[in-house]
């Protein structure tokens, strides 16, 4: 540490704040507004340009001691500045309570904020404190800077008139912000929204927005769980998808959704009973996924139009639609059973969920994860003659014993048409499985009661792998597998004719 | 100052005068720096800090403890980080902002770097350098044309007062 000499300092004194690393400094500068880290040029010569480069732009009219043309040459030319010489702005604050912004000025914000989002900025706060003046407008440039994590915005904002997409990803932004923004005039235009990972908000009402065509919120799930989620209550009849992950959604009872075509539920946690009073006279795709609420609901879907349902879950739902149309649909069902939850109980219920589907094309997926095998007996229990035609079935299960009793239970509900869906590369163990099962037909080895009746009805099975360049399904044989197994022929099914 | 044992893991900390210290894993891992070094499991032993001499250390392990044992409450932190920097002199700041930046711990660092600016804030820039010793090797003409450049931050605050 070195002494400091002059005439300007008492002897026992050491000089030890120039002697921190730039980087230190910037840092301490980050707390002093833009004027105070600006004076710090005049302390000494190795001061002079270390606030020039300070990661953080920090500007006030409030302690500003010119005029409104000098303030904004102030933010321009500096911003130019950090531009010019490529330097890197992590934070840029803006506060305005003299309204040194005005609308003559709103050119330069939307300019800064181009500037900004080049540079990469990262946070980005805009706070317009003036009483009664003007409102000012947020250019919806701001929602292009793709490197902004934190935008907080405080005060009378407005929106850009021409909005119709917003989009804001890890955005920081309260309740009242939000909503004071959508409830501005110009939001009455918008027409596709996403929230996307934001914090700070915990009720979004989109009610009002009357031209909101595709609506979708993200979030992570919840760490812990008395952690708040957010609340969406949603409601146009403009609607067209909407996508909902993490959250809790309210729909108002016997809404019509008129014109909506798709709803992604994944992760939703409130009850969803509402559902069965709205109506979804457009609707073609639905999907819900880990939706825990459902598993105490009925559910009804009033959807006549409906092409394509997909469910995955760790129990049997009760849903049904209510569809008029002789149309094909389909639904896509991957249950996860927790505790390997299959019994004949259990595949019992997935026959009533397959008959309240009716008239759907199936294509069904069991995995059971579970490492202790119960050994599940499996009874035709003769209410089951009429057995649903499936189209494709998928087991997978870590316990080739587990993986038998899985398919049996499976054969006394349902015919399916084909049992696949595995990858050459990664399921390797559950094609085996399957081959071994189907082959004992052949092989005429001992098997239990129940297998030797699906077995008289089975009339062949043949092992086809999908050829991508022709869109279609070729049959093979097991020998001839291996060849596949570097080739971009990766999906095999075992195609099933029963009597 | 070694922290109290009894939690499941304790490193040993070792500061470039030679102090060891230990301290409960839990706590110390508020180090990215440190943590990292958990992680890639180079911790089994000693831990050598040579940036850090064992009078700093001490305070940024009494800090360590001090802030882990607040559970998730942002205001109770604060209020603990003023109180635990209210009665340090500049010189032990300065080494502590060294350590902080050298240990990566990011709240210990914004903490004592918003505690230095605090000392500077609204203060003329003569209070600043008799504050912190630093030497004016302007010459009365060239700090007159910095000052000119940057008018409008000058403006109204030259009063050399001590306050």
């Amino acid at each position: 540490m070195k002494k400091a000499k002059g005439e300007y300092t008492s002897s026992d004194s050491v000089d030890t704040i120039s002697e921190l690393p730039k980087d230190i400094l910037h840092r301490i500068m980050y707390f002093l507004t833009q004027e105070e880290a600006v004076r710090t040029s005049v302390l000494s010569k190795p001061w002079r340009y270390i606030w020039c480069t300070r990661p953080v732009l920090n500007f006030s009219d409030a302690a500003f001691k010119g005029n409104n043309q000098e303030f904004i040459d102030v933010i321009d030319t500096n911003l130019q500045r950090y531009y010019d010489q490529r330097l890197c702005v992590d934070e840029f604050h803006l506060r305005i309570s003299k309204g040194y912004l005005n609308h003559e000025s709103y050119r330069f914000l939307e300019k800064w904020i181009r500037t900004l989002a080049v540079i990469g900025i990262k946070k980005f706060r805009l706070s317009n404190r003036t009483e009664n003046g003007f409102v000012h407008c947020l250019p919806p440039v701001v929602f292009e800077a793709r490197s902004l994590e934190d935008l907080h915005v405080y005060g009378r904002i407005v929106f850009s008139k021409h909005l119709k997409k917003l989009h804001l990803e890890k955005v920081y932004i309260r309740d009242e912000d939000f909503h004071k923004a959508i409830s501005s005039s110009p939001f009455a235009a918008i027409e596709t929204m996403s929230l996307d990972s934001c914090k700070g908000l915990r009720n979004v009402d989109i009610t009002n927005l009357r031209n909101l065509k595709n609506f979708s919120f993200r979030t992570k799930p919840l760490a812990y769980d008395h952690d708040e989620r957010c609340s969406i209550e949603i409601h146009p009849p403009s609607l067209e998808t909407v996508k909902i992950t993490h959250c809790d959604l309210w729909f108002r009872r016997g809404a019509d959704f008129c014109s909506l075509d798709e709803l992604y539920l994944f992760g939703v946690k409130s009850k969803l009973d509402q559902l069965s009073s709205c109506k979804f006279s457009s609707l073609k795709v639905l999907t819900m996924h880990y939706c825990y609420e459902l598993k105490e609901t009925k559910l009804f879907i009033d959807a006549p139009n409906i092409v394509k349902f997909r469910y995955i879950g760790e129990f049997i739902p009760s849903i049904s639609f209510g569809t008029t149309s002789s149309r094909h649909w389909s639904s896509r069902i991957h249950l996860l059973p927790k505790n390997g939850a299959s019994s004949s109980l259990w595949f019992r219920k997935l026959k009533e969920l397959l008959d309240s589907l009716g008239q759907s094309i199936f294509f069904l997926f069991i995995i059971d994860n579970s490492e202790n095998d119960e050994g599940i007996i499996i009874q035709d229990g003769g209410c089951e003659k009429k057995h649903v035609v499936v189209e494709n079935l998928g087991i997978q299960s870590r316990l080739s014993s587990t993986f038998s009793s899985l398919l049996n239970g499976a054969f006394s509900i349902c015919r399916p048409r084909n049992i696949g869906g595995y990858d050459l590369r990664k399921d390797i163990d559950d094609i085996e499985c399957v081959q071994k099962i189907l082959m004992q037909r052949e092989s005429g080895n001992q098997f239990d009661q129940f297998s030797q009746m699906w077995f008289r009805d089975l009339e062949d099975v043949r092992l086809q792998i999908y050829d991508k360049n022709r869109n279609e399904w070729i049959t093979t044989s097991v020998s001839e597998l291996t060849n596949f197994k570097e080739t971009e022929y990766n999906y095999i099914r075992f195609a099933l004719k029963w009597r | 100052m070694a922290a109290e044992t009894g939690t499941p893991t304790t490193l040993t900390l070792k500061s470039n005068d030679d102090e060891l210290f230990s301290v409960a894993e839990s706590a110390a891992i508020l180090s990215v720096t440190i943590r990292n070094m958990v992680e890639d499991g180079c911790a089994g032993g000693v831990i050598p800090l040579d940036n850090v001499d064992g009078k700093t250390l001490a305070s940024v392990i009494t800090y360590m403890n001090g802030i882990s044992a607040i559970p998730a409450d942002e205001e109770k932190k604060k209020s603990y980080r003023d109180k635990f920097l209210s009665d340090k002199d500049f010189e032990t700041l300065a080494d502590m902002v060294l350590a902080a930046n050298y240990l990566n711990m990011s709240c210990l660092m914004d903490a004592v770097s918003a505690k230095i600016a605090q000392v500077m804030e609204k203060k003329s820039v003569g209070w600043v350098r008799r504050k912190f010793g630093i030497e004016n090797d302007y010459t009365p003409e060239e700090e007159a044309a910095v000052k000119e450049e940057h008018k409008w931050t000058f403006e109204g605050v030259e009063t050399d007062d001590d306050n």
